[in-house]
């Protein structure tokens, strides 16, 4: 869609934001945005899809903008959204994982500021790979409009 | 036995007859997109607070067609997709959309302020209502509507989920509750079946 071309960049710009010795096979993000905080409102979700090559796990995540960043799994039962808070996000090698609306997202409580569309957004993930070996992996997100790309309506 | 040319008489005569009646009948089966709830015999009103501070009640909007959403400002997700969605369905009413009042009930009043929701909801389109009151008066809006919420516990950082019913309900002109819309649905869909209540 209209947005594809963009996100694409965005993987580029995240590997090449990323720490030493991070290549870009290493994590693969793809379709990273956070949704634009309504006035009023003092959390946002984050959507991304993580692919690593081997198994890992996203064990925190934090950004400057934010209190704290949780990981959460929404889901609807009937029409009740529940939603559950995970610990870790468990990246399978090789198996994409999609944070998504209507599924997990990352929350990110306690915002300091609004975020508007056009804007961006730094998180860091850790990720404690397979082995042992634990790095932290920084991503800029594009803040899209709820009904913009990115959202339910794209 | 028949007169060839009068059984073709008839047969055009049915013709006749049945486009006569199919315009109307096409008029009369457009239905609900929604689950249609006419007759139910629960969700006849709420006493709630609008961020205003002034009391509020079904019968206030008498003469609109009125969406209510249970919900509540920290949603990340569900709340503001359903409050998006009925929002652009005002708008895709055109001048009809006057005739619509968009409602949001929080269900977590301790952090849903009449200052949050005075800001919140408007958001969403400038003539939307928020609504609170106490965790009494909240539950109790909740009970008359059936909408399940429940409020996990809170984590480290104080902050909560609120797992809850994500349907919009429907009324008619006259108050009466009418459809449950599901929270994700088509703005579309939803005008389509505004402009439906609006013409009962």
């Amino acid at each position: 869609m209209q947005s594809s071309k963009f996100l694409t960049m965005f993987v580029f710009g995240a590997a090449a934001l990323a720490g030493p010795g991070f290549a870009a096979d290493t994590l693969k993000v793809d379709e990273a945005r956070v949704v634009a905080t309504v006035p009023g409102q003092t959390v946002a979700a984050a959507y991304l899809t993580l692919e690593s090559p081997k198994d890992a796990r996203v064990v925190s995540a934090e950004s400057d903008v934010a209190g704290t960043v949780q990981f959460h799994a929404m889901s609807m039962q009937g029409d009740v959204m529940r939603m559950r808070r995970l610990e870790t996000l468990d990246l399978p090698a090789g198996r994409p994982l999609r944070l998504a609306p209507g599924g997990i997202h990352m929350m990110l409580t306690g915002l300091r500021a609004p975020l508007r569309p056009g804007g961006a957004v730094v998180l860091r993930l850790t990720l404690a790979e397979s082995g042992g070996a634990s790095r932290v992996v920084t991503l800029r997100l594009p803040v899209v409009d709820r009904l913009g790309n990115g959202g339910r309506h794209d | 036995m028949t007169d060839p040319r009068r059984r073709n008489a008839l047969r055009l005569g049915g013709l006749a007859a049945l486009a006569l009646v199919l315009p109307s009948c096409a008029r009369k089966t457009e239905s609900f997109l929604a689950t249609d709830m006419t007759g139910i015999e629960w969700g006849r009103d709420f006493r709630l607070t609008d961020a205003a501070g002034k009391p509020r009640a079904l019968a206030d909007f008498r003469g609109k067609a009125v969406m209510l959403f249970f919900g509540y400002t920290q949603c990340p997700d569900a709340c503001p997709t359903a409050l998006a969605g009925m929002a652009r369905a005002v708008d895709l009413l055109g001048k009809d959309g006057a005739r619509v009042q968009g409602l949001f009930a929080t269900l977590d009043p301790a952090r849903d302020t009449p200052e949050v929701l005075a800001r919140y909801v408007p958001a969403f389109h400038p003539s939307f209502i928020g609504l609170r009151g106490s965790e009494a008066e909240v539950a109790r809006a909740a009970e008359e509507f059936k909408v399940f919420f429940a409020r996990q516990p809170a984590d480290a950082s104080g902050s909560y989920a609120v797992d809850h019913l994500t349907a919009i309900f429907a009324f008619d002109p006259q108050g009466r509750l009418r459809l449950h819309i599901k929270g994700e649905a088509e703005p579309q869909a939803i005008a389509h079946d505004l402009r439906l209540l609006l013409q009962s």
